[in-house]
């Protein structure tokens, strides 16, 4: 998400500094470009008007030479005049402000220098002849005074005397005051460059037009040399430089402050919405049956809200399911345990149905022997009524208590055997003669093997020749301790793997009428006697169950 | 900055001549002359010499002037003077003083005249500030002030009440003979501008004749000036003066001058303008305390200097010309003494300088 709201800040403003950077490009060269031409414009301008003023100089001064008899005795050899003609260059080019004035004879002699007045007498031919040559325009010439040199924008003029046309030279000079004075921009510069003169370029500028002057250097010493000289226009870049730079400098901070504000915004949705989030997931994985107490109740109006709402609502319908569950729980086991006692009073029962029937036959056909038959069967009789006495006791205390006290084994095996109806089914004891006592309790045993001999007897029917086979053995032994194993073993139908699985539990059953609680109580049983059950069954074949016991450990047991 | 008591140039030898008296002095004929010493002798080695001082001797500012005022002034000076030829001073009382000297002397050595053996009062100071050199009693008590030349413009200082003022500026000698209570006489040629090259050095010009040395008189120095004679003080062949002409290759192409003598900077221009050098020659200004070190380190093309025409002790003074070089003199010039009518008469001794006479001096002229 910080990623997604940088990104899409940062696209649009770097979009932005673009544009602005280079608009602001676009319109600086417009704008210079119409400067640099003004200022072209301005500075030739200027060069003519300089021109003119120092064309006008040497017209006061040759005005004024013409008039003065000294200076026309000097020029014609007067010796007395001669200190006269030396100053009078130095005097008229102070006073008409001239930076060089320099007065020669028409043969090529210096007849007076201003700017260097001992120069006179040399001979320089060739100076007067370039300039004129250049005719109205301004020449730049580098003239050389006593202790260094002058560079100045000249001009040539001549005044007559006699029949000699003598030269004047004058011209200001080209300070950079005078270049400054071209520029009246402060972003333009006037550089002048001519050969000698450093020719490094200014940093931080750039050319922007060049105008030529005719240049001629009298400082060379090999005589008179002349070339050319350019007065260069440079545009200053740092203006531009430093309106880049803002806006870089803007842009950057406009980043920084996008970056902070979308880091605050992403810790802020991030609260908003992650959390709610992460809080309803804890919530929800807290909830099972047992736990149906998670409430999602919120006052959100947004998405979370209505999430918040859906759990809410999904949890009160869980909760009301969870009602309707126990209640059926609790209805399944009363069921069970009325179905439990139903089954335990008719094995209860039977063995006194089977006894009343066999007298009632016995009074039809032989009467006499009732008494001995009677005697005979009483003991099946008071074992009966003991038993569902016994049951009647523990269901009145409804938690039948397991009371786990050494007994016979073979003779509880006896007693169901002789108990239970089988007719015209084989049932086949195989009793160790010295099994161990078990540790348990007779009824609970008794309830066992009545219930494994029930089925087994169940899975013969329909099946001829079958048989049902008890037996009895000791397993186990030092140094483990003993147990008693009891085998209930039938060749009946079998169980497939399936109905193996299920057969333990609660209310399955594969005959017409039956419970499906036989088993599952048969294994709770055992469970409650600390015993192991296993079957071993094969479809079609039959079905071993054995149940193993604890025995009486060995001070307990008798011999 | 407090000045060396040893006079260096023109304006400074004025200043001296008129404080400090040496023992003896040459009048403008060149005659050895009684100053602060009314005799002396010489013993038989010609090393020892006694001078008998003048009774009330005084310096400028009142104090007495006696023997030991001298032994103490020179002892301040041994350096200078012992190189000079003193070999030691000995008090022999108020009046009397013997001077012991390196070499034989047959006779009073002209070079006592020299104001480095001038007797300088200790309570006077002097001190150069600018182009001005100031003499006075103490911290703040100006009594005598010297404008250098080349510095303003005399006529002010002339308006300005001076009473003595020397200048070659034809303008100043009009103004002055145009003033009714200045009277201006002409002093004797004093001064010699030199173009100095160091050993091996070619003159920038080949023409160095007497030609050049007109024109650079008539056109060039606008001073009252001579083309100079060829044979000079400082190479009379009896010094012997051991000239190391050790060359040395001028590396820099110009020709440097004092800064406040103007008739040194006409003559540098226009050697400048007429050498045939290359590259060109450019005249360069230096300040007058930075010249002898320009000077001593060489290196340069050529130096205009202006040294005094005459000396009392010729063979030292040509010494400290001549081991740095050639000189090439160019012309001698001259000055004009603007004096204050009214002011005390005046001397000239025999380099120029003019001196206002005292009373001693007044009784020794008549005397004479």
């Amino acid at each position: 998400m910080f990623g997604a709201i940088l990104l899409a800040v940062l696209i649009p403003l770097g979009a932005l500094a673009f544009g602005v950077r280079r608009e602001l490009d676009r319109r600086l060269t417009r704008e210079y470009q119409a400067r640099v031409e003004a200022m072209a414009a301005v500075l030739e301008s200027d060069l003519r008007r300089a021109s003119g003023l120092v064309g006008q100089r040497l017209e006061a001064i040759v005005a004024q030479l013409s008039k003065d008899n000294r200076f026309r005795l000097a020029v014609q050899g007067d010796i007395a005049s001669r200190p006269y003609l030396l100053d009078a260059a130095g005097q008229a080019m102070r006073l008409s402000g001239l930076s060089l004035l320099q007065i020669q004879h028409p043969d090529g002699r210096i007849l007076s220098s201003g700017h260097f007045r001992n120069e006179f007498d040399r001979m320089e031919p060739d100076l007067p002849l370039l300039l004129e040559s250049a005719s109205d325009s301004l020449v730049l010439l580098r003239a050389r005074t006593p202790d260094s040199s002058v560079l100045a924008l000249t001009r040539i003029d001549s005044v007559r005397i006699g029949t000699r046309s003598v030269k004047i030279i004058g011209g200001v000079e080209a300070d950079p005051r005078l270049l400054g004075g071209l520029a009246r921009d402060s972003s333009l510069a006037v550089k002048l460059e001519y050969p000698g003169a450093a020719m490094a370029s200014i940093p931080g500028s750039r050319i922007v037009r060049e105008l030529r002057l005719p240049y001629i250097d009298l400082t060379a010493g090999s005589g008179v040399s002349s070339d050319t000289a350019r007065l260069l226009v440079t545009q200053s870049l740092d203006a531009l430089g430093s309106l880049r730079k803002g806006v870089t400098r803007w842009f950057l901070v406009a980043l920084a402050l996008t970056v902070l504000m979308a880091v605050v915004g992403a810790a802020w949705l991030s609260a908003r919405v992650s959390r709610p989030l992460r809080d309803l997931a804890e919530k929800t994985t807290r909830v099972d049956l047992d736990r149906l107490d998670q409430s999602f109740a919120t006052e959100r109006s947004d998405e979370i809200g209505t999430l918040s709402r859906l759990l809410a609502s999904m949890m009160e319908r869980l909760r009301a399911s969870s009602v309707r569950v126990r209640e059926a729980e609790r209805r399944a086991a009363v069921g069970d345990l009325a179905r439990q006692v139903n089954h335990d009073i008719k094995n209860g029962l039977a063995p006194i149905r089977n006894v009343l029937r066999h007298l009632s036959q016995v009074l039809q056909q032989d009467p006499a022997s009732l008494p001995q038959v009677f005697e005979a069967r009483r003991g099946t009789l008071e074992s009966s009524v003991e038993y569902l006495n016994t049951l009647a006791r523990n269901y009145d205390r409804l938690a039948p208590g397991i009371e786990r006290k050494a007994c016979d084994v073979n003779a509880i095996v006896e007693q169901v055997i002789s108990n239970i109806s089988h007719d015209g089914v084989g049932i086949r004891a195989q009793l160790s003669p010295h099994p161990p006592l078990a540790l348990a309790d007779a009824l609970v045993v008794r309830r066992i093997l009545e219930n494994l001999v029930g089925n087994a007897l169940d899975s013969l029917s329909g099946k001829p020749g079958g048989e049902v086979t008890m037996s009895t053995e000791r397993v186990g032994g030092a140094p483990e301790p003993a147990r008693v194993r009891i085998v209930v073993a039938d060749t009946g139908t079998g169980m497939t793997e399936s109905e193996l699985n299920r057969a333990f539990d609660d209310f399955y059953t594969t005959k017409s009428g039956g419970t499906g609680l036989g088993l599952s109580i048969v294994r709770r049983l055992i469970l409650d006697l600390e015993g192991t059950l296993r079957v071993e069954t094969q479809p079609g074949e039959g079905t071993r169950v054995l149940v193993e016991l604890p025995t009486v450990p060995a001070r307990e047991s008798g011999p | 900055m407090s000045h060396a008591p040893v006079p260096t140039n023109q304006d400074e030898r004025l200043v001296f001549r008129q404080l400090f008296p040496a023992l003896v002095r040459l009048d403008c004929q060149g005659e050895l002359r009684p100053a602060l010493a009314t005799s002396w002798h010489t013993d038989s080695t010609g090393r020892s010499w006694t001078f008998a001082l003048r009774d009330g001797a005084q310096f400028a500012d009142g104090s007495s002037l006696t023997a030991r005022s001298i032994e103490i002034d020179w002892s301040r000076r041994a350096g200078a003077l012992r190189e000079a030829g003193l070999d030691s001073v000995r008090v022999i009382n108020d009046h009397t003083i013997r001077l012991t000297m390196n070499d034989p002397r047959d006779s009073l050595p002209r070079a006592f005249a020299d104001p480095l053996w001038s007797v300088v009062s200790t309570s006077l100071v002097t001190r150069m500030s600018g182009a001005r050199l100031t003499v006075s009693l103490g911290p703040g008590q100006p009594i005598l002030e010297i404008a250098a030349t080349g510095t303003g413009d005399l006529r002010d200082a002339l308006d300005a009440g001076a009473d003595l003022v020397l200048s070659g500026d034809p303008q100043v000698i009009d103004y002055a003979a145009r003033t009714s209570e200045l009277d201006s006489y002409l002093l004797p040629w004093d001064r010699t501008y030199v173009l100095l090259q160091h050993p091996g050095t070619q003159p920038p010009t080949a023409a160095l004749d007497s030609s050049l040395k007109l024109s650079l008189v008539q056109d060039v120095v606008q001073t009252d000036a001579r083309p100079s004679m060829s044979q000079q003080w400082w190479n009379s062949s009896s010094c012997s003066v051991e000239i190391s002409m050790k060359a040395t290759a001028p590396t820099v192409p110009r020709i440097v001058y004092q800064q406040t003598d103007p008739v040194a900077r006409k003559l540098a221009e226009r050697l400048v303008a007429i050498a045939e050098d290359q590259p060109p020659l450019s005249a360069v200004a230096v300040d007058p305390l930075r010249f002898a070190a320009e000077l001593e380190r060489g290196g340069n093309r050529g130096y205009i200097l202006g040294i005094p025409l005459q000396s009392a002790s010729p063979c030292r003074e040509s010494a400290k010309w001549t081991r740095r070089g050639r000189l090439y003199p160019l012309i001698d010039t001259r000055q004009h003494v603007i004096v204050r009518r009214g002011s005390p008469a005046l001397t000239v001794d025999w380099d120029g300088t003019p001196r206002f006479l005292v009373e001693t001096d007044l009784q020794q002229e008549t005397s004479r």
